[in-house]
């Protein structure tokens, strides 16, 4: 019996020692790095993932993803940022829905962490993981073998530049015609004020303050939104935690970007007939110093009214 | 809790630790702690089931007793009865009542009366089938008078109930595995590590070839009206992979899980896929079924005594019950049918018995003669394992047709060439393992320890690289 613990304790810690070398290492070698002649990052989830065609925004890279909280976004532009130093101005999307408790699923829910954890395990620090282990110790453990093939995946694959972190996503569908044709039978709950997303808050005050520390120029944004999108609902609780929590963080609002209803995939994604519109359009407000003027909001309003009347 | 899963990776080393190291003094502790880990283990897919897996081991228990005890024929009998018919009844209702109530209104239709079937919705429990046949078993030899009943309840329990065994076999005997139970077990080293080199094979068979098989089968098996018959093909080969791997991987594991307890379960299969005929594939798939078939139905039917229509006759309905016992669908009978079918010519030709040992036994490469009898045999298991596999009979029909059609000399649309070169690396080293108990038994036996640890690395990272996300095993529907 003694023999047989003392090899499998030995089998074993060869096993794991491998195993974490490889984890290591993908924390070391993990590739992030970007064209270095952008200088702009767009992170978020969805809404800019849609939004933001960066083939047709110069010196920009969106980096944004479907589903993912802050408490991921933190770790993943952690990354960029360090590989990545000619990037100095970062704009974070915050939208009506990201305040909602439950975005803190996003950081936790089994399917997220399953999908999460393999990406950007290997940079997450101790605080994170215990936040995992406390919220949900079964999806944890569930999303490990994921996270070693990833890791080990990497390894064998020469750590090339991560392609499935996020970026621009073509979407092509178009159902906002029926949603609306719905909304008009069912009314929107008026529900202002709603349960809020104490952790994902948090990990975006910590993404700031991160940024901040290192001298980048921090912006969040609101992508397009269609004037029937639900989400407005909690408008007032939203504007308010945006006032309170990041006061000092200037907040350039492209929601009313007017659009039809055939250049949005959904009520809150444009597909990429919307996309298109809007880029061309923000790249022209970038070319025309949007990010150095002092009212930037307005400048944004007027040239929303010019995209109106055109 | 799947076998491939976390929580049975921190649930096996806790119970095994507790095993040796704390109850190993005490044949009743130990058992004790085996029977709660298994209501344990069986209690994570649903509390619930495990109430009817105690009522039944209760009722197999004390019916059991109430037989031994019995000092007239009669009440022998009404007790053997008793048992017979509540556990057939629970199989029934819980298994096979929607189906007959569905295909008793679908009759009744065809004769112009319409009939809305009243059905149940109740879910299956796990493993049913299998503790079912366990309790079933024990009560008809006591009732033949071939055993006496077992009078510690711990014990029994342990026997109808032991964990690795428990939602999808090997289906034991009382008298294969119930001594053991009651025998004071000594930690075996040889064993042990057998066990865990048997597990990791059954890990790579579920993990790497079944799961992987899986995608490409049911996305061909999902979609085949829109496959050229050689795609419908290759989906009926990847889904002949897939159960192989999927439940001979299970019963690996479940026999090297149980070596580690020093407890050895009935073998069930044996490089099936090697068969030269039918009866042979017979002998080497799902064993410990198809002797509980031979023992409790084909030899209390008349067996092979008796002429040949009785052979045929008796041949069909254990293929038939068989099939059935799989699933309340039509595609487990004609299975079972085909495999009927099948056999049917070795039957009558008394041929059935010709292929007993192992094929090419002692060389290396089979024969010109072997290799084409192994290909035929194999031929016709991927055949009828398209109807396992299809939702229903017009599927399969469909899916039978379109294999048969010109577009089966195109090449495949679908080609996963890696898992293709796995599946054939896969299958050297089954063939290289064939005469042991598992494939790599005897691999890399007499090499240095740390040549042996670096082939466990390897086929470890094989498994890392190929999962997917936890799967369900097959047989746990059955």
């Amino acid at each position: 019996m003694q023999k047989f613990t003392r090899h499998l304790l030995i089998f074993f810690l060869i096993l794991s020692t491998t195993l974490t070398f490889f984890l290591i290492l993908n924390r070391h070698c993990g590739n992030f790095k970007i064209n270095e002649n952008n200088n702009i990052l767009i992170v978020g989830h969805s809404h800019p993932e849609c939004a933001f065609n960066d083939s047709l925004i110069s010196h920009v890279k969106n980096y944004a993803a479907s589903g993912e909280s802050y408490f991921y976004t933190y770790f993943k532009t952690k990354k960029i940022i360090e590989q990545n130093p000619g990037i100095n101005i970062v704009l974070i999307e915050f939208s009506n829905n990201q305040i909602r408790a439950s975005k803190d699923d996003w950081i936790w829910n089994e399917e997220y962490i399953l999908n999460r954890l393999p990406k950007y395990g290997a940079y997450m620090d101790f605080e994170a993981y215990r936040l995992l282990l406390t919220k949900n110790p079964k999806g944890l453990m569930n999303a490990m073998p994921a996270f070693l093939k990833y890791s080990l995946n990497q390894a064998f694959n020469g750590y090339q530049t991560q392609e499935d972190i996020g970026g621009y996503y073509y979407l092509e569908r178009n159902k906002t015609d029926s949603l609306v044709a719905n909304i008009n039978q069912i009314s929107i709950p008026d529900n202002p004020s709603q349960a809020i997303s104490d952790y994902n808050l948090q990990y975006l005050q910590k993404l700031i303050h991160y940024l901040i520390s290192l001298n980048k120029r921090v912006f969040l944004i609101r992508s397009p939104l269609h004037s029937m999108y639900e989400g407005y609902s909690n408008e007032d609780q939203f504007q308010e935690i945006r006032k309170v929590n990041f006061p000092e963080i200037e907040f350039l609002d492209f929601s009313k970007f007017p659009l039809k209803n055939s250049e949005f995939g959904d009520l809150e994604h444009l597909n990429h007939r919307g996309a298109r519109k809007f880029s061309v359009w923000f790249n022209q407000l970038l070319v025309e110093g949007l990010l150095e003027k002092n009212d930037k909001q307005d400048f944004i309003n007027a040239s929303l009214e010019l995209a109106h009347v055109d | 809790m799947l076998f491939n899963s976390l929580e049975f990776a921190i649930f096996l080393p806790v119970v095994f630790l507790l095993y040796w190291f704390v109850t190993n003094k005490n044949l009743k502790l130990q058992n004790l702690l085996l029977c709660g880990a298994s209501y344990f283990f069986y209690a994570c897919w649903d509390w619930r089931f495990l109430l009817l897996l105690i009522f039944s081991t209760l009722l197999d228990f004390y019916t059991g007793l109430k037989m031994q005890d019995a000092e007239k024929a009669n009440s022998k009998k009404f007790w053997f009865w008793l048992s017979i018919s509540i556990n057939l009844g629970f199989l029934s209702i819980f298994k096979y009542y929607n189906f007959f109530a569905e295909s008793f209104a679908d009759a009744v239709s065809k004769i112009g009366f319409q009939v809305s079937p009243w059905t149940l919705s109740v879910i299956l429990p796990v493993g049913i089938s299998f503790y079912t046949f366990h309790g079933l078993s024990y009560v008809i030899d006591i009732y033949k008078s071939r055993i006496k009943a077992e009078r510690n309840f711990v014990d029994y329990a342990v026997f109808v109930s032991f964990f690795p065994l428990l939602v999808a076999g090997p289906i034991e005997r009382a008298t294969h595995l119930l001594p053991q139970i009651k025998r004071a077990r000594t930690f075996d080293y040889s064993k042990a590590v057998d066990g865990l080199r048997q597990i990791l094979w059954g890990l790579f068979k579920k993990v790497v070839i079944a799961d992987n098989c899986a995608q490409f089968a049911n996305q061909i098996f999902n979609n085949y009206t829109d496959h050229s018959g050689s795609t419908l093909v290759l989906g009926a080969i990847f889904f002949t992979f897939q159960i192989y791997g999927d439940f001979s991987g299970y019963s690996d594991i479940a026999l090297g899980t149980s070596r580690l307890f020093g407890i050895e379960l009935l073998r069930n299969f044996a490089f099936p896929y090697f068969s030269r005929d039918i009866a042979e594939f017979w002998r080497r798939w799902h064993i410990s079924l198809s002797s509980w078939f031979k023992d409790y139905l084909y030899i209390p039917l008349g067996g092979s005594i008796g002429g040949n229509w009785i052979r045929i006759r008796n041949t069909f309905i254990i293929f038939v019950v068989s099939g059935f016992w799989h699933g309340a669908n039509w595609t487990f009978i004609v299975w079972g049918g085909l495999n009927a079918i099948f056999i049917m010519p070795s039957i009558i030709l008394k041929t059935n018995r010709n292929h007993l040992e192992t094929v090419a036994q002692g060389r290396i490469l089979p024969t010109a003669k072997e290799l084409f009898q192994v290909a035929i045999t194999f031929s016709m298991t991927v055949f009828a394992w398209i109807f396992f596999r299809s939702e229903n009979i017009g599927q399969a029909i469909g899916y039978v047709s379109g294999i048969f059609s010109k577009s089966i000399f195109t090449i495949p649309t679908i080609r996963p060439s890696n898992l293709i070169l796995l599946l054939i690396i896969f299958m050297i080293i089954e063939w290289i393992g064939r005469e042991e108990q598992f494939a790599i038994a005897k691999l890399g036996h007499k090499w240095k320890r740390p040549m042996r640890y670096v082939m466990y690395y390897l086929i470890i990272f094989v498994i890392i690289m190929f999962s997917k996300k936890d799967q369900p095993f097959i047989y746990f529907q059955f």
